[in-house]
């Protein structure tokens, strides 16, 4: 007796939870995916140090931002770049988006050194989507590029996991990659060293 | 439908602990002996809700997910066959399995409470993160360790108390 009615209270539960499923929520205009083209030669995973693809020189990206605005990066245009990759629905780049814009409200970004984040791994079933609102609602002014559904431009970068950071100098050669998260010392360091990259070039001409 | 099934758990625990501790002994009796077919039900409801989780939801299982399964639908099959046999012995196989899975449960809810343990997210299904937060504390693996706890409360019960005779009546 007793079994038969907590089948009962579990049958009726489960068939009234599918009735009172809710659908998933429309969002914004924004893109949160784009068709993506890499050119050039995919950088191998990153391993930690020391990391193969130092000096190896990174593919050019054609995306989108979240604007749906085409970007076409080259990476070897002369401007030192230092590229995060991240992902919404990961809690260590949900903590570490907050600590990269008031690093930058609170510095001055040298010339020719530009910081680009990279949207990837979007899955609208996961917390925290979508990312571009995500991004806005944690104060990020600048442009938010995405990546495809397939992740191919974190692949062609090596990503290994998020977030994810690489240093490119201005002939569009790996500087340095790091992953995980990073103090303010370790992302002023990143923006130095990409800053001395530019230095270096310089000099050597 | 995380609410329901959390709702569920809470009823199930609750009800349990309830009836074995100040329930009538009528009632007391009834649950010693379908305490082996309500831990089988909550196998069978756990394992329906990890399913309907990752196949219809969408939600992609992390490796302690996985971790978790490996403990929970084999019990599915071994409490099946225990209730049609009317096998107490099931509960040295059964109770080390939900043991192992609510330790692993336990775990993984930790790590999703204190996610500063790694720096890293893995890029495929990282266990640190919360696919549902249901009343802001319950997440899928305290729902897999109230499962399991419940399955061993049940099998206890089942095995360590026999059934008090009602009076005959005169």
């Amino acid at each position: 007796m007793l079994f038969a009615g907590v089948i009962g209270i579990v049958i009726f539960a489960i068939v009234l939870g599918f009735f009172l499923s809710e659908d998933s929520e429309d969002y914004s205009e924004d893109i949160e995916v784009a068709s993506v083209t890499l050119s050039g030669w995919p950088l191998p995973v990153f391993q930690g140090s020391p990391d193969q693809a130092t000096g190896a020189r990174a593919p050019a990206i054609s995306t989108k931002t979240t604007l749906d605005e085409t970007v076409k990066l080259n990476p070897a245009d002369g401007i030192a770049r230092v590229i995060g990759f991240f992902a919404h629905w990961c809690p260590h780049c949900q903590r570490e988006i907050p600590r990269i814009t008031t690093w930058l409200d609170e510095n001055n970004l040298p010339n020719r050194v530009e910081v680009i984040i990279i949207s990837s791994a979007v899955d609208s079933t996961a917390p925290n989507y979508p990312p571009s609102a995500w991004l806005r609602r944690e104060g990020w002014q600048g442009p938010i590029l995405v990546d495809n559904a397939a992740t191919d431009i974190a692949t062609g970068y090596g990503l290994s996991g998020f977030p994810y950071w690489v240093v490119l100098g201005g002939e569009g050669k790996v500087i340095t990659r790091t992953h995980g998260a990073l103090s303010d010392a370790e992302f002023s360091s990143l923006v130095d060293q990409a800053l001395q990259s530019l230095t270096n070039n310089t000099e050597n001409r | 439908m995380a609410i329901l099934f959390t709702v569920l758990l809470i009823l199930g625990v609750v009800g349990t602990v309830t009836v074995r501790f100040a329930g009538p002994q009528t009632l007391r009796n009834e649950l010693q002996q379908s305490a082996l077919p309500l831990a089988w039900l909550v196998a069978i409801t756990a394992t329906a809700g990890s399913l309907y989780f990752s196949e219809v939801a969408g939600y992609t299982p992390c490796e302690f997910c996985w971790y978790q399964r490996i403990a929970m639908y084999p019990l599915v099959l071994t409490l099946g066959v225990a209730v049609r046999r009317q096998d107490p012995t099931v509960i040295y196989s059964a109770i080390p399995l939900a043991v192992v899975g609510a330790l692993i449960a336990l775990y993984h809810y930790q790590l999703q409470l204190f996610p500063d343990q790694s720096s890293l997210c893995s890029s495929g299904a990282p266990c640190t993160f919360r696919w549902i937060e249901t009343f802001e504390i319950v997440s899928i693996p305290l729902m897999a360790f109230v499962s399991f706890s419940l399955i061993i409360m049940l099998l206890l019960i089942n095995n360590r108390t026999r059934p008090v005779p009602e009076e005959p009546h005169r």
